[in-house]
């Protein structure tokens, strides 16, 4: 026996309504593997519209979204340029509804991958697909690992290729990867140590709940640390940080002179997404000091104005949601 | 603001942590510091171009401008941290030159802009390794750099500050996932009337797994770095000499800050050290050229010709008065903005 709902409460209610959302298709992975016969791995016909159709990233929102989809957070724009750059085709689509504590891993950017709509209904026989859509969230990590999967055996390359992952020789990747330690720690320190203080009441009122660590910068303590006062608070040392930035601008612009991608690659890397991600947030900063040691060098500031420019055509903004 | 540069016959006098174990420094960076200026001063002498500097061991960080040691004066003009201090000589013409083409026809500007990302790589990766097996491991840090800096801070500092100095280190390890230490392992039988602890047997196999799993991932990233880092050794040949050295046809920075990490790994008496066997076994090339290095900047008795000519001196850690005075002066000079 159930009492009724009197209409008064009704109507409050209905001042609040529910909103019920599509559920998003999640098919396990098995039931592609099941789905791939032999025959039509042989027969080829794999089709490139197969490999990301409405693949979405959820970002930070940019600064402008008016003058540019590329986001305001430096580990955003790095994914972007790299699935920009990497070519998957169709482009990528951005959103940035979504808050960091929201994501996997704690961290945006996050790649999603639909299932799309013609794997969904069984009935579709001819060839199957060797798609492998999941309706997947991959965090940052999981991402070339994806990219580099699909791509390999979209383009055909050999199996060599996928493994030096776009560079030119095995002596390139492994300088890529000095050339990304100095990215992500000089480089980085100096966004870290020239960011914006935000101000007290910001402060106040904002919750940071993100758990992800970064790796400490140079500074001091307001007292020092071989006093008998413990040591609290911390400035930035600014002096040897922006040198270090000095140094590194200089050797970017020597090492890329007049070559279209870093490290003589044929086709962007992911050096190159990084590089790029980090002239642009140098380029953005509004640090003026940050921003004239870019401009100093005319090779950098033309290779970054061209990559964006590619970027920016391969992202678009999805449809309302 | 005009920087003038102080005039040549100004001494350079190089701040660092003081000797101990048979190395000029137990601090990697400041031992790194030593190398490059002996090496450069070394490479000056033999030109005739007559080059002293002043080699201070100091024992208190917040004399230098950044607050960590090693920092360089000359004159009026402060640098600290080990680029500032390779790119202030290089300014000033007194650091180590490397001209010409290398074997692959690489020129001067690309075999400098190659080191600015090697020196960095070493800088994070193989820092973070050797910081993990010095003050992550309790008994490596006990025996280890804790010995060190107690020999020679006074009281009450021997107290305090290597603490302090280990957060620091803890800070940059824990993001990278290498700082492993639980706090009931720090527990050392102090008393000697204290009762044994009784261990639960299932608690000791589980320490001795995560122990092993421990060394395991150590070794697996000290690989991963080192095979990096071992093909860029390149053997030169000088004369009746054949030097091995990173990159280059002479020794650079990158060849400083390299050996100054494997040289304290080698030379300091570590009992948990998983890494010297990995690199005696794998990569004893590399441990050769630390020591050429080392024997490069600090010639046996035979070469007193071209050696670096430096006056060593100890500067004796300020009183607690002093220190107490100069946080305050600098909490004053953040708090109340200065009119310059």
């Amino acid at each position: 026996m159930s009492i009724p709902m009197p209409t008064t409460l009704q109507r409050f209610y209905s001042l609040f309504p529910l909103h019920m959302y599509e559920q998003e298709q999640v098919l396990p992975t098995s039931f592609f593997f099941s789905n791939v016969s032999p025959e039509a791995s042989e027969a080829g016909g794999y089709q490139v519209e197969d490999i990301a159709p409405d693949a979405t990233l959820f970002i930070h929102p940019p600064s402008n979204p008016n003058q540019t989809l590329l986001s305001s957070d430096i580990e955003c724009v790095k994914w972007q340029a790299y699935l920009a750059l990497r070519g998957i085709p169709g482009g990528v689509k951005v959103r940035w509804d979504l808050a960091n504590e929201g994501a996997v891993g704690g961290r945006l950017p996050n790649l999603f991958l639909p299932v799309p709509k013609r794997l969904a209904k069984k009935e579709k026989s001819g060839e199957p697909s060797k798609a492998r859509m999941r309706g997947e969230l991959l965090e940052g990590k999981r991402i070339p690992s994806w990219v580099n999967g699909e791509i390999g055996k979209a383009t055909g390359g050999e199996e060599g290729d996928e493994e030096l992952e776009g560079y030119k020789d095995k002596d390139a990747q492994n300088e890529s990867k000095a050339w990304i330690a100095l990215l992500e720690g000089d480089v980085h320190a100096v966004f870290t140590a020239t960011a914006p203080t935000p101000s007290i009441l910001t402060k106040i009122t904002s919750f940071d709940l993100s758990n992800t660590r970064e790796k400490p910068i140079l500074s001091t303590t307001f007292t020092g640390v071989s006093s008998m006062i413990p040591p609290f608070g911390s400035t930035a040392a600014l002096e040897p940080i922006l040198g270090r930035y000095k140094e590194t601008i200089e050797a970017l612009s020597v090492r890329l002179s007049h070559d279209r991608w870093f490290l003589g690659s044929r086709n962007g890397t992911a050096l190159d997404a990084i590089v790029f991600s980090y002239l642009f947030a140098a380029m953005e900063s509004s640090n003026t000091q940050v921003r004239e040691e870019v401009c100093k060098w005319a090779n950098l500031v033309a290779w970054e104005k061209r990559v964006r420019k590619m970027v920016e055509n391969a992202t678009s903004l999805r449809g309302s949601v | 603001m005009s920087d003038d540069a102080p005039p040549a016959d100004e001494k350079i006098s190089l701040y660092v942590w003081p000797h101990f174990w048979n190395l000029p420094s137990f601090d990697i960076e400041s031992l790194a510091a030593i190398l490059y200026l002996q090496l450069a001063f070394r490479h000056h002498n033999h030109k005739h171009e007559h080059h002293k500097y002043r080699l201070v061991e100091c024992t208190d960080p917040d004399v230098s401008p950044s607050g960590t040691l090693p920092f360089l004066v000359h004159g009026t003009k402060k640098v600290s941290t080990f680029h500032g201090i390779v790119r202030y000589l290089e300014s000033l013409d007194m650091g180590l030159a490397d001209e010409g083409a290398n074997k692959e026809g690489e020129s001067h500007a690309i075999r400098r802009a190659k080191r600015v990302a090697w020196t960095s790589f070493v800088d994070s990766q193989l820092k973070d390794l050797v910081n993990h097996v010095l003050y992550a491991i309790p008994e490596n840090y006990r025996k280890g750099q804790h010995t060190a800096l107690v020999a020679h801070l006074p009281i009450p500092s021997k107290y305090y500050l290597p603490q302090r100095l280990r957060a620091v280190v803890q800070a940059s390890l824990e993001p990278s996932g290498l700082w492993t230490v639980k706090e009931e392992e720090e527990v050392v039988k102090k008393h000697p009337f204290d009762k044994e602890k009784v261990k639960d047997v299932v608690e000791e196999k589980d320490s001795i797994i995560r122990e092993a799993f421990g060394k395991e991932k150590l070794v697996h990233k000290a690989r991963e770095t080192l095979d990096l880092l071992a093909p860029l050794l390149k053997k030169h040949q000088h004369g009746h000499h054949q030097h091995t050295f990173f990159l280059s046809p002479h020794p650079t920075g990158l060849d400083a800050l390299i050996a100054a990490h494997i040289l304290i790994l080698s030379h300091a008496p570590l009992p948990n050290n998983a890494l010297l066997p990995l690199l005696k076994e794998s990569y004893p090339a590399i441990i050769e050229h630390s020591e050429q290095v080392l024997a490069y900047a600090f010639p046996s008795e035979d070469n007193a010709e071209i050696r670096a000519d430096v006056q060593v001196v100890q500067v004796p850690h300020a009183n607690p008065v002093v220190q107490l005075g100069r946080s305050l002066g600098r909490i004053l000079h953040s708090v109340v903005p200065v009119q310059a």
